[in-house]
């Protein structure tokens, strides 16, 4: 019973602390960091799905991301569709592209799907770059993206309090589906999936269909959490899709955990704080958070520190006899 | 179009081709051997360039030397990240290959970045000069690396059916069990496989660095097309590889002549993804 | 009376090895059907491609109650009602005892028709957590349904493959090697099992190379050599057949049951 009370206490607390950040909260910019955090943390606990919980590498997660993230920006922009609705066709945009890349490709081995993707990633790129009829801003981007607002509130980089309680709103509501999810019985078919892949198949489960849900379920979320980044930053360019943020992306799975439920949410609040304080270091801040994740890649955490412990030992036991040995000496 | 014309569209489709093959087969080879994926191939064809760069300019040697300087480093780097990086990854799983060698990607391009700067820069072409064909003209340094590429084939084609080390790549390829069972040890065996696959990319950097221009990130145009080049010949088909690499060389250069080079990538994609909807297995490659 | 699963030609290729070479027979509702032979003899390959894992059969016909599967797809293949254990142990490692069961009768309601169906059954029947209950208790492993099943014994695993197999409700169960490996009591149990659930009706194929124990289980029993069917009939009758003895069972075995 006590593990269960903890299983819900904790995520509890966690999310009265969110909901009370920003009473405490001194500065804007720290607003503006949770916010972030709150956004990677919906697109990397939706990738986790596929990764971590299907096993398929959805090379295009960040495209589904970034489609969710132009649709609404265009349609607002160019078509004068209200925001809010705009915030829907995103993420019925990005869940459809889900279906689309999924259906053909996901009866294959996971290294063809992972390629699939990868050019379907590209793709978007491309699509974005090419900018036709000016829709999509090239390189450039697209800027004075109108912002999502109820009468006189606005949700968006300049009101921060509104917009990141509208952004854990949406972290909340992708987080519960997903919990809901990974605890059904898709869930159990995931796992069984991942735990012993022909015996699953031998009780019934088809892998194809419940990869397709995975891929559709986190694809809704991401082009919703997408179209809000679009509205709240009010500007939005091909960066989304660069490799850098793919990685970043990658390490937040690595290192929160596959498979783990909470694991990929606590590596985004930490990975975006972390990216954001190196970002003065230019190229240095992308060595490091790959060599991170390369590192949490080849050892777990335990082996990581275990390593640590032993690699230091023989200094650490120089450093206590000479602190030891000076105290001796010291005293009278 | 005048006979010229078409001799000039096949015979730069050719050269291209041959760049593309140079290119690829690092990748096939690595797939093929240690069946893994290798995503931070793009990166290494970058260093290569930028190796040979660093040999041309800041050292001030002989192009021929300055090549087989690069050729070395890679094959050095190669059996580094093997030893260090790689078995571990392959120890784990595709997923952890995958993220660990787009990790890898990542780090060699902003070292890169680090090193050399992010502005454009150009190897010198050692041959200059070209000879006249149709309406346009094809460069002596083309054919230089169509020759260079058919070379290399040969070479590889030798070092594969003819050598020791070769056979047992093929074997590892084909039955990892049984090759342990027979006495190869596959580790070592591994570790030739990815440094050939870095020196091969690496040389495919020198070159390319000549004909394009070069950037820290010039590698991710060479990795797409690698990818539709080995899926389209079939992952791990050596064979394969090499008909693609010519298919795809000759369907570029002829889309660029008619719709530009703006939409050639487009057009890479989009064939990509049908053969990878309609016939997975490619040419000559294993069930999908 | 028609069979219940009919094999018509059955071919499974590797390459240019046939590991299954044209192969017929039947299996008729309610009996025990044994299957041996010599290491290599294709029964193993026989199983994966009747229930299509991890591969289909590459020629022939294999027919389940009139429909056709031979194309069907693995877990469509389950849903048509055959279910089958592995030679080598395989369990979800995360799962507790019950939960591996329950995989078994999660799944089975994939068409509309199933869904009305088994909103039917529950209204009327177990559900599936019920059903699992059930599967466990006939394996006799009902107090350690919280267990994870991870660390679990080796007769558990078996009878933990035997349950989630039953758990999917099949028609045809194919059990292969069901007590290898296991101990002299722990072999009676299993056959004991075995009898148990065909008494109930459950129609069972057996692949076993202990032959003591098929030869006591099986209504009718066929011997296979390089694929082929070398003999086919009831285990007297494959006893005493000549080729039978001279391919597998050893001229030990009819001074044996002489």
């Amino acid at each position: 019973m006590k593990m269960k009370r903890r299983k819900i206490v904790l995520p509890l607390l966690a999310v009265v602390v969110l909901a009370l950040v920003p009473t405490m909260a001194s500065s804007g910019y720290v607003l503006h960091l949770l916010v972030m955090c709150l956004i990677f943390a919906v697109v990397a606990s939706n990738w986790g799905l596929q990764v971590g919980y299907s096993g398929i590498y959805n090379f295009g997660h960040y495209g589904l991301f970034a489609i969710g993230a132009y649709t609404a920006a265009v349609l607002s922009m160019s078509f004068g569709v209200s925001p809010w609705i705009g915030m829907v066709a995103g993420a019925t945009a990005a869940a459809l592209a889900g279906l689309v890349i999924g259906l053909p490709t996901l009866r294959l081995k996971v290294i063809y799907f992972a390629l699939f993707t990868y050019s379907f990633q590209m793709l978007v790129y491309t699509f974005v770059m090419i900018n036709i009829g000016g829709l999509t801003g090239g390189s450039e981007g697209l800027h004075r993206i109108p912002s999502l607002q109820i009468g006189a509130m606005r949700f968006n980089h300049y009101s921060k309090v509104s917009a990141y309680y509208l952004a854990l709103a949406i972290f909340l509501l992708s987080t519960v589906v997903l919990y809901r999810v990974v605890h059904s019985r898709l869930g159990v078919a995931f796992k069984a999936l991942r735990d012993s892949y022909d015996y699953a198949i031998s009780r019934g489960i088809s892998p194809y269909r419940y990869k397709l849900v995975a891929v559709v379920i986190s694809a809704f979320f991401t082009g919703l959490i997408g179209a809000f980044y679009a509205y709240y930053i009010g500007a939005l360019g091909p960066t989304i899709l660069s490799w850098g943020i793919l990685i970043i992306g990658n390490a937040m799975l690595v290192i929160g955990g596959f498979g783990t439920f909470y694991g990929p949410i606590v590596a985004a609040f930490v990975l975006t704080v972390m990216a954001e304080s190196l970002s003065g270091l230019g190229a240095y801040r992308y060595i490091i958070i790959a060599s991170m994740m390369i590192a949490a890649l080849l050892m777990s955490p335990q082996e990581l520190w275990r390593r640590a412990c032993v690699v230091t030992a023989p200094l650490r036991t120089k450093w206590w006899e000479h602190f030891s040995n000076r105290k001796r000496s010291e005293a009278p | 179009m005048d006979f010229g014309s078409i001799v000039l569209i096949v015979v730069s489709g050719l050269a291209l081709g041959s760049l593309y093959c140079i290119m690829s087969m690092g990748l096939t080879l690595t797939f093929s051997t240690l069946k893994a994926f290798n995503f931070s191939h793009g990166a290494i064809i970058a260093l290569g360039a930028y190796l040979t760069y660093f040999f041309l300019t800041t050292m001030g040697v002989h192009y021929s030397l300055a090549i087989m300087l690069m050729v070395v480093c890679c094959l050095v780097i190669g059996i580094v990240i093997e030893r260090t990086i790689l078995k571990r990854l392959l120890a784990k799983g595709l997923m952890e290959i995958i993220i660990g060698t787009l990790g890898i990607a990542l780090l060699i391009e902003n070292i890169v970045l680090l090193v050399f700067g992010g502005r454009l820069k150009r190897l010198p072409v050692p041959i200059e000069g070209a000879v006249a064909l149709g309406s346009g003209s094809i460069s002596y340094y083309d054919l230089v690396i169509l020759g260079c590429g058919l070379l290399i084939l040969a070479v590889m084609a030798y070092f594969l059916k003819r050598t020791r080390v070769g056979m047992a790549m093929r074997a590892v390829a084909q039955d990892k069990e049984a090759s342990h069972a027979v006495g190869i040890p596959v580790a070592r065996v591994n570790m030739y496989a990815f440094a050939i696959s870095v020196a091969l990319a690496g040389l495919a950097g020198a070159f390319m660095g000549s004909v394009y221009f070069m950037t820290p990130s010039m590698g991710n145009d060479a990795l797409t097309r690698a990818f539709l080049i080995c899926v389209l010949g079939g992952l791990g088909s050596i064979k394969g590889t090499v008909l693609a690499a010519f298919v795809v060389g000759i369907i570029e250069s002829v889309t660029a002549l008619i719709l530009g080079i703006y939409w050639t990538p487009l057009v890479l994609f989009v064939f990509m993804m049908a053969v990878l909807i309609i016939r997975p297995s490619g040419l000559f490659g294993e069930e999908a | 009376m028609k069979a219940l699963l009919e094999c018509i030609n059955v071919s499974r290729y590797f390459g240019a090895f046939a590991a299954v070479k044209n192969l017929s027979f039947q299996v008729f509702p309610g009996e025990v059907y044994g299957i041996a032979g010599p290491n290599g003899a294709g029964k193993t390959t026989l199983f994966n491609a009747i229930t299509g894992i991890p591969f289909s059969v590459t020629s022939g016909k294999v027919i389940l109650d009139g429909k056709e599967t031979q194309k069907m797809k693995a877990h469509q293949i389950c849903h048509a009602g055959i279910a089958r254990t592995f030679q080598i142990p395989h369990v979800f490692e995360h799962f507790t005892y019950l939960e591996n069961v329950m995989v078994g009768s999660l799944f089975q309601t994939r068409t509309k028709a199933d869904k009305t169906a088994q909103r039917r059954r529950v209204r009327n029947g177990p559900s599936p957590h019920e059903f699992a209950i059930d599967a466990l208790r006939a394996v006799d492993l009902l107090e350690k349904s919280d267990a994870l099943a991870r660390g679990a014994s080796l007769f558990d695993i078996k009878r933990l493959m035997v349950a989630s197999a039953l758990a999917t409700r099949p028609q045809l169960l194919l059990l292969d090697e069901p007590v290898g490996g296991l101990n002299r009591s722990e072999i009676e149990q299993l056959l004991d099992l075995i009898r148990k659930l065909n008494g109930e009706g459950v129609t069972t194929v057996i692949i076993e190379h202990i032959m003591t124990a098929l030869m006591t289980i099986s209504n009718r029993v066929m011997i296979l050599q390089s694929g082929e069917k070398i003999c086919e009939g009831t285990p007297e009758e494959v006893g005493s057949d000549e080729a039978a003895i001279e391919a597998y069972l050893g001229k030990e075995y009819r001074a044996l049951i002489e």
